[in-house]
């Protein structure tokens, strides 16, 4: 009985009602992320397909691949996600261009994984393209929203947010389940630490040390730029490295505890943006999706702020 | 008869609500949105399972995370690049020099060609790279190495030298051997994966 209570209450919670524009808000702007992220990198990808075939480690939807593509197709995949990006960004006919942008973002993405070396930066992008290429994430802030709106009154600001929709669970269950995929994410590199060789040790400061350190030393002899300063002041700090250890794995391992409670929920997601900037000045890391914020932008009410600024564009307006 | 207060009505009113809650439990929409929801999460926490098993692998985008995971102990080998100019001095030689994709991806690319015993070829190919970027005009031999540091040491400063070096490379950086006008991106050399 009370697993049923729970289940209700989740169920509840997961289909709970929200604006269109909360949806949509989130697809600009991981949209504008990713046209960002991949525009920066495509002379890199081309350069990576370059690379020799014999380091070629096909992952994820690249597995099948016996051999790397040829060079041209490599080209023509990465111009095809960005047009598809351009397409899904402005909500121009999403039933079709959001399931093929975030296809063809996870396939480059793979692509781009294939030579050695996982990034995991990437993971989080994926999946919350997939959950928007494939939900009604254009229904607002969109081209194809627009078109709903007779042509007379489509130079107001109010056609940008096409009708102001009333809050409805198609809106909220995509929000839902990209925070629990975060949230499971999470909790997968929390889980490996403790299972690793270390243990619960891992929190003891000392390995956290060593975490840095060697990361440090690799960036020192091979790296442009080295070492973060704040490794080497951190380095004698244990007992400051401890916090930041027990702190981080916290913030991995509690993910999923969070997720049911919005409140928590929404601190779970400023401590994980936290530690990505303390990794980031720590060991000069960049994982840049979660740095932008965007990663847990779904735990806040984005369609507030674009109630806002359409607020001030009609100021401006009159 | 007049309802018992707390009874009759709101028991309707109960029921109506069970039904309307049913109702919106059995919505085909909703039925498939749980049922996409619960494939999503119960795919990304597949990888979970890698933790138990004996040669865990990762995968892209279902990853089971593991970095920052490994034991690592007081010292650390590193297989790096080093140039040497004509007074025998050491010049850093960073890892674009050697290949693409960023950082740790060359380095791993670095390490596995010296596995497989293709040092020369690849300590050759990074040389012409080399030669041919500005900023390195000095450096006229390039080494490919592997360094042993004591964490401790480098990183309070008392000592910032390997413990020991093996020299797994050495070519001189000739200026005759360049690629002239060749902006592809260099490689690590054939054969320098399993």
């Amino acid at each position: 009985m009370r697993l049923r209570s729970a289940l209700l209450s989740l169920d509840r919670h997961w289909f709970g009602g929200v604006p269109a524009t909360r949806l949509a808000a989130f697809r600009v702007l991981l949209a504008g992320f990713s046209l960002f992220y991949l525009g920066k990198r495509v002379r890199m990808f081309v350069k990576v397909a370059r690379t020799d075939p014999k380091l070629f480690k096909p992952v994820g939807v690249a597995t099948p691949l016996r051999k790397p593509l040829p060079v041209p197709v490599v080209k023509a995949t990465i111009a095809a996600t960005l047009a598809a990006n351009v397409a899904f960004a402005a909500g121009y006919k999403h039933r079709a261009t959001g399931p093929l942008y975030s296809g063809l973002l996870l396939w480059t993405l793979s692509y781009r994984n294939s030579w050695s070396m996982i990034y995991h930066s990437d993971n989080l992008l994926v999946f919350h393209a997939l959950v928007l290429g494939f939900s009604p994430s254009a229904d607002a802030l969109s081209l194809d929203s627009r078109r709903r709106i007779p042509a007379g009154l489509r130079t107001s600001t109010r056609s940008l947010i096409a009708g102001d929709r009333p809050p409805d669970w198609r809106y909220g269950w995509p929000l839902q389940l990209i925070n629990a995929v975060t949230a499971a994410s999470y909790f997968l590199a929390g889980v490996a630490k403790v299972k690793g060789p270390l243990g619960w040790k891992w929190a003891d400061g000392d390995s956290l040390r060593k975490q840095v350190a060697v990361d440090g030393l690799r960036k020192e002899l091979l790296g442009n730029e080295g070492a973060a300063p704040l490794a080497y002041r951190l380095y004698d700090r244990v007992g400051l490295l401890r916090v930041l250890a027990a702190g981080s794995l916290a913030v991995e391992l509690l993910a999923p505890v969070m997720f049911p409670s919005r409140r928590l929920s929404k601190l779970w997601a400023i401590g994980a943006l936290g530690m990505h900037w303390g990794i980031l000045g720590i060991m000069r890391i960049k994982f840049r999706y979660q740095l932008s914020g965007i990663a847990f932008a779904p735990y806040f009410d984005l369609d507030r702020p674009v109630a806002g600024l359409i607020q001030l564009a009609r100021h401006i307006k009159r | 008869m007049r309802p018992v207060a707390g009874k009759g009505v709101p028991g309707r009113a109960r029921r109506a609500s069970r039904g309307k809650r049913r109702g919106a439990t059995l919505d085909p929409g909703r039925a498939s949105a749980r049922l996409l929801s619960f494939v999503m999460v119960t795919c990304v926490l597949a990888p979970l399972r890698h933790n138990w098993g004996k040669r865990p692998v990762d995968g892209f985008p279902l990853s089971y995370y593991p970095m920052f995971s490994a034991k690592r102990e007081a010292t650390a080998k590193v297989t790096y690049l080093v140039g040497l100019d004509g007074r025998g001095d050491r010049i850093k030689i960073p890892y674009s020099c050697a290949g693409s994709g960023g950082l740790n991806q060359v380095r791993r690319q670095i390490r596995r060609a010296v596995r497989r015993g293709h040092s020369e070829e690849l300590c050759a190919r990074v040389a012409r790279e080399v030669r041919r970027r500005k900023g390195f005009k000095e450096v006229v031999t390039l080494q490919v190495v592997t360094g042993t540091y004591h964490l401790d040491d480098y990183f309070s400063g008392r000592n910032r030298q390997p413990l020991k070096e093996k020299l797994h490379a050495s070519v001189p950086v000739e200026p005759g051997r360049a690629r002239p006008g060749t902006g592809a991106a260099p490689t690590l050399p054939s054969g320098s994966a399993p």
